[in-house]
Formats: C-alpha cells, structure tokens, sequence
C-alpha cells in the first residue's frame, strides 16, 4: 500500500537532518534521567507526546514542582503550532484513508513537515503519503533510540556541549533550502522579530502572534507584488 | 509528582498534541476553506520556523542578546550564508555547531 521509491526519498531528504536531531533526543532522554523518570516513563512520553521541545519544557515544569494543570497548559500552547502545519499540509494529504492520516498526522514533526511542503511544491507529482511517512518515521524511529541512549548514556555526555542548539540549526537548514521571494524573506523577519519582542509573553503565546502576523505580513506583500506587476 | 499523575499528564498532552496535528488533515475535505487561506499557506512553515528560530538563538536567561558576543548569534550567521549559497542541510548544520563549538570552547 505504500509507494516504496516514495518512502525512500522521504528518508533520503531527511537525513542530512539527524546531525541535529539526534543531538537533542540525547538531551531529551539526559533530562528525563536527570528528572528522575524511569526509563519507561521517559518512553511513554517521548512516544506518547513526540516533540522535543514540549518534552523538555514538562519535565523543567516536573522539577518545579509545577501543577498538573500548568504542564498541560503549557505544552500544549508549544504545540498548538502543529495545527498551522496540519492546515497547511491537509491539501496534500487527501484521498487518504483515515487510518494513513492519523499515522502521518501522529508522526508529523517541525523539520518532516518542513522538508515534506516544499517537496510537495516542488513535485507535485510525488506519491504524497509515501514520502511523507518516509520523512516522518524515520525521525520517530531516530528520535526513541537516542531518548533512550541519552536516558542510559546521559553522564557521559557534557552538558557544555549546547547540543540543543542542533535544532535551530535544522530549522535554519530546512528555512533557507524552501525560501521564495522577498514575500518570503519579509516574512521571517518579521515573524523572527516579533517572536524575539514577544518572548516575555506569558505561556509561549509569543510564538504563535508571531507565527500568525508573519503569514499574514509574507500574504499581503505577495499580493502588493503581484498587483504592482500587473500594472508594469 | 505522582507516576499516576505523571502518566496523566502525558497522556493528556499526547492526545491534544495528536488532535492539533490531526486536525485540519482530518477536517480538510469536511468543508471548503475561503480562497486567501489558501494562498496564505506557503508562508505557514517560513513563520513557525522563524518564530521557533529568532529566540532560541537571541534570547539567552531571558534577555535579547544581539550582539557579536552571542556565539549561538554568530555560529547561525555562518550557517545562514552556508544554507544560502549551497542548500545543503547537513553542510549548514555541521558549520553552524562546528563554529558555535569553536567560539565558545577557544
């Protein structure tokens, strides 16, 4: 049922990103140690919940002795970004059945959804499901391994290596290989900008504000540039 | 935190987390969104990523820190330049550590 060649390219288009992703599921699987998580609990929820930095920002909140309530609150504002990739990918992702959706849907991370879009935009020809999934499922399979090597192995790892800053860096790589335009260039400085202004907003609110004014600032300039070409 | 909560908790956060992901994927042919939606979604990943992006790299204990002093500031600059000029994921994301690890380990 799946388009094998298509998994592949997905894998394939992924994997120049473990550079950075396998550095910060060490982390991920050292903090639940630290945190004092059995090994199980650490893969419940590095299964359960699949996004680093959710993870981390519960299990910081675990250390403060922080409310059940504030937790849940807090990770899922992180995560609510994952409904402007399912917008924005949901075009792609028809004439699937259900079942495949919520494999994809479940599976779907910052960096496959990023690379999977402007693969799409640019072929659209590609069996859609397939290289999604390859795209996916391989980070998802990378990303329990090394939770679980970081959880066993975390002491031997100095922590004054910053190897959290591998994720921005794939963000930076996936950004800058996709980017079209001075629309899109527009956008994520603003976007940048407001996230930076906006970072002393209660509960990570920053990133979404920021997020919706960029796609709105990157439409409209898009639309000023077109018409201003229509009249030339 | 007891494990029941804790295995709660996650639980709970898993399954919103599914539903913010699942949900216009689900929704999509449910109903017809208008046209400038549309067209405003090709700047969805340029945004989130810039708004995850801008403060993991400035923002340090809560403050800006815009400065050449920054080295995660300066190490992003190097791989801006090199995702720029060669699109090659993993060569950006090697010359961004490589250079972050240079300037804060000399």
């Amino acid at each position: 049922m799946l388009n094998m060649e298509s998994t592949k390219r997905g894998i394939k288009a992924v994997t120049p990103l473990m550079l950075g992703i396998i550095p910060f599921g060490l982390i991920s699987g050292i903090t639940a140690a630290n945190t004092g998580l059995s090994l199980g609990m650490a893969l419940l929820m590095s299964i359960g919940i699949f996004a680093g930095a959710s993870q981390l920002a519960v299990l910081q909140l675990v250390r403060d002795n922080a409310h059940m309530i504030v937790i849940i609150y807090t990770a899922l504002i992180i995560n609510v970004r994952m409904m402007l990739y399912s917008l924005s990918i949901s075009p792609y992702l028809q004439e699937i059945n259900n079942k495949w959706k919520a494999v994809l849907a479940y599976s779907m991370t910052d960096q496959s959804y990023a690379i999977s879009t402007v693969h799409f935009l640019n072929n659209p020809d590609e069996d859609k499901k397939g290289f999604f999934f390859g795209a996916s499922i391989s980070l998802w399979v990378i990303w329990q391994i090394n939770t679980v090597i970081g959880y066993l192995m975390g002491s031997v790892i100095p922590q004054e290596l910053g190897l959290e800053f591998g994720i921005p860096l794939t963000f930076i790589a996936v950004l800058l290989k996709g980017i079209a335009g001075w629309p899109g260039i527009i956008t994520i400085l603003t976007s940048g900008t407001i996230a930076v202004l906006a970072s002393k907003l209660p509960m990570n609110m920053g990133l979404i504000l920021a997020a919706i004014v960029g796609i709105g600032v990157g439409t409209i300039c898009e639309k000023l540039m077109f018409r201003k070409k229509g009249e030339n | 935190m007891s494990d029941f909560k804790l295995i709660l908790t996650i639980l709970i956060i898993g399954l919103g987390t599914f539903l913010f992901r699942f949900s216009f994927i689900y929704l999509y042919d449910k109903f017809k969104l208008p046209k400038w939606v549309h067209q405003s979604l090709r700047y969805v990943p340029a945004a989130v990523l810039s708004a995850l992006i801008f403060p993991a790299i400035i923002i340090n204990d809560g403050q800006i820190w815009a400065s050449y002093s920054n080295p995660k500031l300066m190490a992003s600059i190097a791989a801006v330049i090199v995702a720029w000029k060669t699109k090659k994921l993993f060569l950006t994301i090697a010359v961004g550590l490589i250079i972050y690890w240079l300037i804060i380990f000399t």
